[in-house]
């Protein structure tokens, strides 16, 4: 009775349910603007609390309330990518120059994600960024973003380390770096593209050419990188198979004296070390060039979906400001971007930072390009072969153009987008002066037009404006639609001209895609679910051994049903589309090519193979491991059984992410497996030692779920079987085999089957391990298995039709497997 | 005297039994222990001749009716323990004598058993019949002793392998600074567990993970219980589906779909809400609880339910106070199971809510880590902090899982 109630009680609910959510939370134009802004900042860091503070500063000066919500910064991106995709993507998002490239090609409903910015502000408000700033906040002709800081890599040095050494001085060479290496120690990831640009900078070669042909494999490239590849592998001067974490940690504990980082580690380094230094990176010979650390830019971004642009756009420019840069600068060493502020006392005053406006401007700007966004997948396998040996440097780097041309060549481009003719601009034509021009907007400095100067592009001076002798005409950016604007100009004798003006242009959003498509799905599967259970109670009627069956299994499966099937089904449809991220919610049928394109994809076999490996290790691993310590913690007198448990229970309970770090420590080079063993192995950096290593770390975190599991299907065998077994002298083998086993089938069956799926799908302990790693071909790693591979594809390549399509082919193999072994062990069976 | 005899030569003493079986598993340790010097690469040949000598230890342990194979087996214990010496020796370090006391001990043990005054009488074959009896005593008497003694060996060898991380994270947690190497023990600090527990987010974080998780163990056992009930005493039309579409939805990858999932959760209304994560966990944990669950009610006889009807219980009745009190076991792993997926998930819990109030301790915890700041003390401090409800909880649940009434209850 109570399970019909119930299901009564959840069809009613249901239906209430969706009508909320018609309810549009959001409302505009008289109440209070409400922003939401997604942060990357670190919880509880300094950043965070300058970052807070000036929202609430923006908050009680203009009165518009902000919704601050934290996104941890590796997830940042594709969490915007997907909140968009539902409607639901907050106003704001700080985004790096680096992902510029992959969100410049994304297309939500054919819309991008962010506001084309380029109307919203004023020659005046962008004049007060450095120009190399600006443009990295450019993709294609758009403005995506206000840049609010740089960072790049710089020498970071402990000065109490240097006692006697005369460098690092402004004419220091890579050769003194060598040496004092040797001295003091240096510490830098050699196998890290980023690590090595200033050194390709350096030697006189570039990424790209000014078309955006990949140039790497030029001039002195592969000397570049294999003078890098030397310092740890042929001179020994960084140990070796430094990552990122441990030279950070060598640093900090005054292992060595010399790291290349950028300013963002300047706060930690400087509590543990007394004397902090910065230096420039040196030269690569005496009269030859410095190093050119890439320079990446952070910045706000205003999304497509915002309906609040004007408001956005207030705040990513407040929050770009030189008041807030200032702070940021002075308490965080967060490199500002404001032109201004390169002069301002107290910023000159502090040596770090003048240090790294020097090294910013030997850099190279980051550029935001297709090809600069797929240059950290691409360059990979070839920094892998140069370090282990499997190719020179040259001809690595040869193919990793190669590839890099192909992959440009391929990937697909988003359509371009266009302006909103009239949005947030306001035409003006008026007869020139003379000397220069200031226009004037409110009394505020909009731009000048300099005398002369006859063709400004639209970056630095306003939209589609053009000079000729007599007459200027104008776009004027940064109006506010509906308001009326006073527009003075002044030349050099005064005011020579004044309008009074106003824009009714609107901002066009994205229809919002409504919900009551899915509603519709999921009812419709509810429903039919209602209608199948109904029918089969029908048929069984007259069974008096199934009475009111149904109604036991329904709510469990009507609640899998609402929330599971429709996705399910999805990815099915989305399997047989082309969609992709320059086309996301436009895709069309396509049919079967996609499954075409996975199986005779180049690595089908191998990963597949790996994931086979991979899986069957795991479960059979788990549950052998499992068993047995069950089986022997099962002995009620065995002292310090509950503190046994308790301890075996610790990798189930601990999250994973750090103990997968951990693991990940304990076998690197540095790490405490060579420390016990007294031996210097890299295991991850080898393709089956990499394998070997993390099938091991999931079998640790995978026995104690088993071994509980096995534990409470222990209980279920009676004790008295036990009693006559011994009785009758039967060996514990011979007890374990006859009468432990056939007694566990029933719960062994069913936690192998899951176990196998569940380890078949396992993502994350691949991913913080190996990251499918080492890769020293292009298509899958060494490591990946079928679920990685697919991760990449979608999130990397951004193919989601033909990710879909992989998952559908783990799906089906999924299917078979479970088919088949549940046929063969008899697992549905119901006692009878 | 027939009788006498076959007792003799039935009676084998508990020492060579156990050698027999325990010198087994060392030989397989010692296969695995390989694996290191093959890695080292050195040392593979003692490991070699080792390995040649334990079995044939094994195979020439004293017997009765081969009087002469004692001394053969003295000689190979011998010369296990040495070649184990030797080769400890040759590298003095401490994982490499670890290693060669897998080969020192129990050739010591052997020779110090084989040369016993017990096996020595046995194996002479001069046992009077009261020996013999006083043997099988003391077999009984000890071998249980043993084996938990063997038993302990094991199980502090496991331990070893799960805290080897653990200790590493609590002295990160421990250790000032954010250093995620660095040696063991060589400093002091709270200032972690300050920091974290200080910060107002940390407490929101618990709360909500709390929240969630009692509610997904609630809600998944809740629905898992009567389905796998349903699953397991009935055979219905539609059944075997039913049950294999439980399977079906984990079968594919959940990172693909997770926008129309996203969709679904915002058209009933379930983003930025308890609820919605409540019930995304619990479908995600049933699976695996109806088809534990439907494994141990299958065990439970269909007996006992057949008198309690007629006894007059209802359905309902026998439900609760028959079924329910027999499977707390697989009551219990199922609930920590629910627990668990909701207090360590990631993706969807940062993937449907959208304000920081919302956040559960996974979430939270991965915004302590930026790409450029790392701050892995405070890490490893949450870290502990979030698993020490895991342990209490264990803890709690321990009883039940030792505390099935199984066998007492169908006998009742």
């Amino acid at each position: 009775m109570r399970l019909r109630c119930f299901l009564l009680v959840l069809l009613f609910i249901l239906p209430g349910c969706m009508g909320d959510s018609e309810e549009d939370v959001k409302q505009g134009n008289n109440e209070t603007i409400l922003l939401e802004v997604w942060h990357t900042f670190t919880v509880d860091s300094m950043e965070e609390e300058v970052f807070l503070e000036a929202i609430s500063d923006f908050s009680s000066e203009t009165g518009i309330e902000v919704k601050v919500t934290s996104k941890p910064y590796d997830d940042a991106d594709q969490q915007f990518q997907i909140a968009a995709q539902g409607g639901e993507a907050p106003d704001l998002l700080r985004v790096s120059s680096d992902s510029l490239g992959k969100f410049g090609e994304t297309r939500v409903d054919g819309f991008p994600l962010f506001e084309d910015l380029r109307p919203h502000i004023t020659p005046a408000q962008r004049n007060q960024y450095d120009p190399f700033a600006m443009d990295s906040m450019r993709y294609g002709e758009s403005l995506y973003a206000i840049p609010a800081s740089f960072d790049c890599l710089s020498l970071i040095y402990n000065k109490a380390l240097f006692d006697g050494i005369e460098e690092p001085n402004p004419n220091w060479t890579i050769d003194d770096l060598m040496r004092v290496g040797e001295q003091v120690g240096l510490q830098f990831p050699v196998k890290s593209a980023y690590w090595w640009l200033p050194f390709l900078g350096g030697f006189g070669g570039e990424l790209f050419d000014e078309d955006g042909n990949p140039t790497f494999d030029e001039g002195q490239s592969a000397e570049s990188l294999q003078w890098v590849m030397d310092l740890e592998l042929e001179h020994g001067i960084i140990p070796p198979g430094t990552q990122k974490i441990a030279m950070e940690d060598s640093f900090e504990a005054w292992e060595s004296g010399m790291i290349i980082d950028g300013p963002w580690n300047w706060a930690r380094y400087g509590k543990g070390i007394t004397e902090l230094g910065q230096a420039l990176l040196p030269k690569v010979n005496t009269d030859g060039e410095y190093l050119s650390p890439l320079v990446a830019y952070k910045g706000w971004a205003v999304s497509k979906q915002s309906s609040q642009k004007v408001a956005a756009t207030d705040l990513a420019l407040y929050l770009s400001s030189e008041e807030v840069q200032k702070k940021f600068a002075l308490q965080t060493y967060t490199m500002p971007t404001s032109v201004n502020l390169r002069n301002d006392v107290d910023i000159q005053n502090d040596p770090v930072i003048t240090g790294f406006f020097l090294q910013a401007d030997l850099g190279t700007p980051a550029p935001t390009t297709l090809g600069m966004s797929k240059f950290y997948d691409v360059i990979p396998p070839a920094l892998e072969q140069v370090y282990t040996g499997s190719s020179d440097a040259q001809s690595a780097l040869e193919m990793a153009k190669e590839q890099m041309v192909i992959t440009i060549q391929e990937a697909e481009k988003a359509a371009p987008v266009s302006l909103i003719d009239g949005y947030r601009t306001i035409d003006v034509d008026f007869l020139l002066g003379t000397g220069n021009h200031s226009i004037f907007v409110d009394d505020v400095l909009h731009s000048v037009i300099k005398k002369g100067s006859t063709s400004e592009d639209v970056y630095t001076g306003c939209l589609s404006s053009y000079s000729n002798e007599t007459t200027y005409q104008c776009a004027l950016t940064g109006m506010i639609p509906n308001k009326e604007h006073r527009i003075s100009v002044n030349d050099s004798t005064g005011q020579i001209f004044e309008v009074f003006a106003t824009s009714g242009v609107e901002d066009i959003l994205p229809e919002k895609r409504g919900t009551s498509g899915v509603l519709y799905a999921v009812g419709s599967i509810v429903i039919s679910l209602i209608a199948l259970l109904s029918f089969g109670a029908f048929l069984d009627k007259k069974k008096s051994s199934s009475k009111n069956a149904q109604i036991y299994i329904a709510p469990a499966l009507l609640a899998l049903a609402v929330l599971t099937f429709y996705p399910v089904l999805y990815g099915f449809y989305l399997s047989l589309t082309n969609a992709s991220v320059v086309r996301l919610g436009d895709e069309t049928l396509i049919g079967l090519s996609n499954f075409v394109e996975v199986f005779t994809a180049d690595g089908f076999l191998k990963v597949t193979i790996f994931t086979l490996v991979w899986t069957v290790s795991n479960v059979v691993a788990h549950i052998t491991i499992g068993l047995f310590l069950a089986v022997i913690l099962n002995d009620k007198r065995l002292r310090g059984r509950i503190t046994y448990r308790t301890i075996m229970l610790l990798p189930w309970a601990i999250p994973s992410y750090i103990s997968v770090l951990i693991w990940r420590g304990i076998f690197e080079p540095s790490g405490l497996l060579n420390d016990l063993l007294g031996t210097d192995l890299n295991l991850l950096a080898d393709p089956t030692g990499a394998q070997v290593v993390v099938i091991l770390v999931n079998i640790w975190l995978g026995v104690p779920f088993m071994m509980m599991s096995l534990s409470g299907a222990l209980q279920s065998i009676p004790r008295e079987m036990y009693e006559a077994a011994r009785v009758d002298g039967v060996s514990d083998w011979e007890q374990f085999r006859h009468l432990t086993l056939p007694n566990l089938k029933s719960a062994i069956v069913p936690l192998s089957l899951l176990g196998f799926i569940w380890t078949f799908n396992m993502f994350n302990v691949i991913y913080l391990m190996t990251d499918g790693g080492p890769n020293l071909t292009y298509g899958p790693g060494s490591t990946d298995i079928l679920i990685t591979y697919v991760y990449d594809v979608a999130f990397i390549d951004g193919k989601y039709g033909l990710a879909a399509a992989w998952s559908v082919v783990i799906f089906a193999m999924l299917l078979l497997f479970s088919w088949r072994y549940m046929k063969q062990t008899n697992a549905m069976e119901a006692v009878s | 005297m027939n009788a006498d005899k076959t007792m003799r030569d039935w009676y084998v003493p508990l020492e060579i039994s156990i050698l027999n079986t325990w010198l087994r598993i060392v030989i397989v340790i010692n296969i695995f222990l390989l694996t290191f010097d093959v890695l080292r690469d050195s040392g593979i040949i003692y490991s070699l001749i080792g390995i040649f000598a334990l079995s044939i230890l094994i195979i020439s342990l004293p017997d009765i009716t081969k009087p002469w194979k004692r001394d053969l087996s003295l000689v190979f214990a011998g010369l296990t323990t040495i070649v184990g010496i030797i080769s400890a020796l040759s590298q003095p370090i401490a994982f490499i004598v670890w290693m060669e006391l897998w080969l020192i001990i129990p050739g010591l043990v052997s020779i110090y058993w084989i040369s016993s005054p017990n096996v020595t009488e046995w194996n002479n074959n001069r046992l009077t019949i009261e020996k013999v009896e006083s043997g099988l005593a003391r077999n009984k008497r000890y071998e249980v002793s043993y084996q938990r003694f063997g038993k302990h060996i094991i199980l502090l060898h496991f331990a070893f392998i799960v805290l080897l991380p653990v200790i590493w994270i609590l002295d990160i947690a421990f250790s000032p600074g954010n250093t995620l190497g660095g040696s063991i023990g060589d400093s002091f600090s709270m200032e972690h567990f300050k920091k974290v527990l200080g910060g107002d987010q940390f407490l929101v974080w618990v709360k909500n993970s709390l929240i969630v998780s009692i509610g997904t163990t609630i809600a998944g056992v809740g629905l898992a219980i009567p389905a796998a009930y349903g699953f397991s005493r009935f055979k219905f039309s539609g059944r075997n589906p039913a049950m294999f579409s439980f399977l079906l939805v984990q079968m594919f990858p959940g990172i693909i779909i997770i926008v129309p999932y996203f969709m679904v959760m915002k058209s009933l209304g379930l983003l930025d809400s308890h609820l919605g994560l409540i019930l995304a966990y619990s479908v995600t944990a049933l699976p695996l609880c109806v088809w534990m669950l439907k494994g141990f009610f299958d065990t439970v006889p269909i007996e006992l339910e057949e008198a309690a009807l007629l006894d007059g219980c209802s359905k309902f009745e026998i439900f609760v106070k028959i079924i329910l009190p027999l499977s707390l076991p697989a009551v219990a792993v199922t609930a920590l199971f629910s627990f668990l997926a909701a207090w360590n998930e990631f993706l969807l819990a940062l993937t449907f809510n959208s304000s920081n109030d919302m956040y559960t301790l996974p979430v939270g915890l991965a915004s302590m880590i930026s790409s450029t700041s790392q701050s892995w003390g405070d890490f490893a401090a949450a870290s502990i902090l979030v698993s020490i409800p895991v342990v209490v909880l264990f803890i709690i649940f321990q009883r039940f899982l030792i505390e099935g009434l199984s066998a007492g209850g169908v006998k009742g």
